[in-house]
């Protein structure tokens, strides 16, 4: 830096805290203007990432492959045939993060000696689902399925509560079989599981995938292989769609589709596509209602030393040079107040929301959208530049109203003043 | 030779619908190390003749000659460089940059000509002790008394050996002793470096200091006097 220009600096400074009551006061508008775009972003993104991790959790996967017919009409005909060679197939894919089980899922009734609900009957590799979904996770009451369990079953607690039943009752599942022909089988009732949505809990009820193939009598076969990767956001997008394309690559001759969970979830992949111009959209509208304040400021803080002006353009100062020396004011009051800002939503996302803002309040609204009942902000580098360029570009531009206001005070104007 | 040639300059303001002719067909020649001083009463347009001898402002008729240059025929900036490298400007008040200290006051005109800082430092410091405030540099304006912020503003006006200063009603605000020994300093240097000094006033002691006194009255010259 040019020494003519530290010491524009340090006037700019010096001016700041001339009036350090208002100069405090529009540092509070910025400093809550930025923190409200922060604080906000992180929440919505981590609002998003619970939506997008529920959703991936609901036996969807990182990758999920079927049978295309499948996701059409979800009927036995159109299942995964030879389901263990296909899963062997993908294995040798996998990288050392990831890992595949097999389900058998299909639209069934489950009957109790008073009442008959319609359920998805989930055939699951019990051992192999934790960490792929909510199931795999421990229970609610009861106990776990056993691999050799052949007739255990776990229900939604809402789904056992709703139903009047306790663990350890028989109950009836009833489906299709491999032919179309209906098929029945007890089974008792070894654990409840909960999950984030309630409306999850009363639709699914999982069984052993073995005795599943067995009931309808399609041995080695599956709806579904789902394939997990250990990521640290949802957001990691790229090595699913690598893998993706390797799968489908290697199951070409197969009639089966490798979908990663942005295909799978298109309604969740083109929310968190807008969320980035919603986000814009909200940094932009705050910073018109901060805008204001700091042009204000500036302006007044302008008029007030007009005399000033006027004797630095007796003094031979240029009116670029005006210009120069009110706008680094406004870049300094702008950093400063980033530079606060900044801190204190990382204090304020890490430490004070750090252990999640709980919405259980709003109950079913929230799960309406399948938005998890504790939020935990998300911070985002990408928000945080965003949020300061926002602030940096459009305060630059605010702050030249008033600089190109002083650079017009002339000398003679000034001293008519006095 | 003469440094400043004003040639039947004149200067209308408008205020509203009311116009007031400042200036009226002025015409006036300053040599090269004069003393001068613009005499009248409020109204007679001394300070508007200062102003455009400075480049402050342009007249609405007639032209103005800054060491045979025309100050009509230069854009704002080259009048900002004029005033930066060859006229220093001593005013009634207002003078500092009162975030500045005395010392960065007078270094800031330095800095504008992108003076280098070692030369800079010796001549601060020697300026601040030819107006005896070699002890007040670290001293803001508002830590100064109005005679000692006069001080400053000469010693500003005269760093970058300006060939004039131009000082409007550089005694007004000060007491009769401190406006002496102020008129004094700038006579000293008026001899010592041959600066052109040009006041504007209506204070005998700065008519009685002058070498020679242009009276103006209703915006027109009445009387010019050598001693």
């Amino acid at each position: 830096m040019k020494v003519a220009e530290w010491m524009s600096v340090q006037m700019g400074w010096r001016n700041l805290w001339r009036n350090p009551r208002r100069t405090l006061i529009i540092l509070t508008a910025i400093v809550i203007g930025i923190i409200s775009m922060i604080v906000m972003s992180a929440f919505g993104r981590g609002m998003m990432e619970g939506m997008v991790r529920n959703s991936i959790d609901n036996l969807v996967g990182h990758i999920k492959i079927q049978n295309p017919d499948y996701r059409i009409d979800p009927a036995v005909e159109n299942i995964i045939d030879e389901a263990s060679e296909v899963a062997d197939q993908i294995s040798e894919l996998l990288p050392e993060d990831g890992r595949l089980v097999k389900r058998l899922r299909l639209d069934g009734v489950l009957s109790t000696s008073r009442d008959h609900t319609g359920v998805m009957i989930v055939g699951i590799q019990p051992g192999l689902e934790t960490g792929m979904s909510f199931i795999g996770r421990s229970l609610y009451a009861g106990s776990p399925l056993d691999p050799g369990d052949t007739n255990g079953l776990l229900i939604g607690q809402s789904l056992l509560e709703r139903l009047g039943l306790e663990i350890g009752k028989k109950i009836v599942l009833m489906s299709q079989d491999i032919d179309g022909e209906g098929k029945a089988k007890a089974f008792r009732i070894r654990g409840s599981y909960r999950t984030e949505l309630r409306d999850t809990e009363k639709r699914y009820v999982f069984v052993n995938l073995k005795h599943f193939q067995e009931m309808i009598g399609a041995s080695d076969t599956a709806t579904e292989i789902a394939v997990n990767l250990n990521l640290a956001t949802t957001y990691q997008t790229g090595r699913i769609e690598q893998l993706v394309h390797m799968i489908n690559e290697q199951l070409d001759s197969k009639n089966l589709t490798a979908n990663g969970w942005r295909e799978l979830l298109p309604a969740i992949a083109a929310y968190i596509d807008m969320f980035d111009v919603y986000m814009l959209i909200w940094f932009v509208v705050v910073f018109i209602a901060m805008g204001f304040g700091l042009a204000n400021t500036v302006l007044m803080a302008v008029y007030e030393r007009m005399r000033e002006f006027g004797l630095q353009r007796a003094l031979g100062v240029r009116a670029t040079g005006i210009v120069k020396s009110v706008m680094i004011e406004v870049v300094l009051l702008l950093i400063i107040g980033m530079a606060l800002a900044d801190f204190a939503s990382f204090f304020l996302v890490k430490v004070v929301f750090g252990a999640g803002i709980d919405l259980g309040s709003f109950g079913a609204g929230i799960e309406m959208w399948g938005i998890s009942r504790v939020v935990y902000p998300v911070l985002s580098l990408k928000d945080i530049v965003m949020a300061n360029g926002v602030v940096i570009l459009l305060g630059l531009l605010v702050g030249l109203y008033p600089a190109l206001h002083a650079a017009r005070f002339t000398p003679v104007e000034t001293m008519r003043h006095l | 030779m003469p440094i400043i040639r004003v040639e039947s300059v004149s200067k209308v303001y408008h205020q509203g619908r009311v116009s007031f002719r400042a200036l009226d067909s002025v015409t006036l020649s300053i040599d090269k190390g004069e003393f001068i001083a613009l005499a009248g009463p409020s109204g007679s347009g001394k300070t508007t003749l200062l102003n455009l001898i400075g480049s402050l402002d342009v007249p609405d008729e007639g032209e103005v000659f800054f060491d045979h240059k025309n100050l009509s025929e230069m854009n704002d900036s080259q009048r900002a460089d004029l005033r930066l490298h060859h006229i220093g400007f001593v005013f009634q008040a207002y003078n500092l940059i009162p975030v500045l200290t005395a010392a960065e006051n007078i270094d800031y005109i330095l800095l504008l000509q992108k003076v280098e800082k070692s030369v800079r430092s010796r001549k601060v410091n020697d300026i601040l002790k030819e107006v005896g405030l070699a002890e007040k540099a670290s001293n803001r304006p508002d830590e100064l008394s109005g005679g000692q912020q006069q001080r400053v503003a000469v010693a500003r006006a005269i760093i970058t050996d300006p060939q004039v200063v131009l000082a409007d009603e550089p005694t007004a605000n000060l007491d009769s002793k401190t406006g002496r020994k102020l008129l004094e300093m700038m006579k000293q240097m008026n001899r010592s470096k041959q600066v052109t000094f040009i006041f504007a006033t209506h204070d005998p002691m700065v008519m009685e200091f002058a070498d020679r006194l242009v009276s103006l009255q209703d915006g027109r010259i009445v009387s010019d006097t050598r001693k």
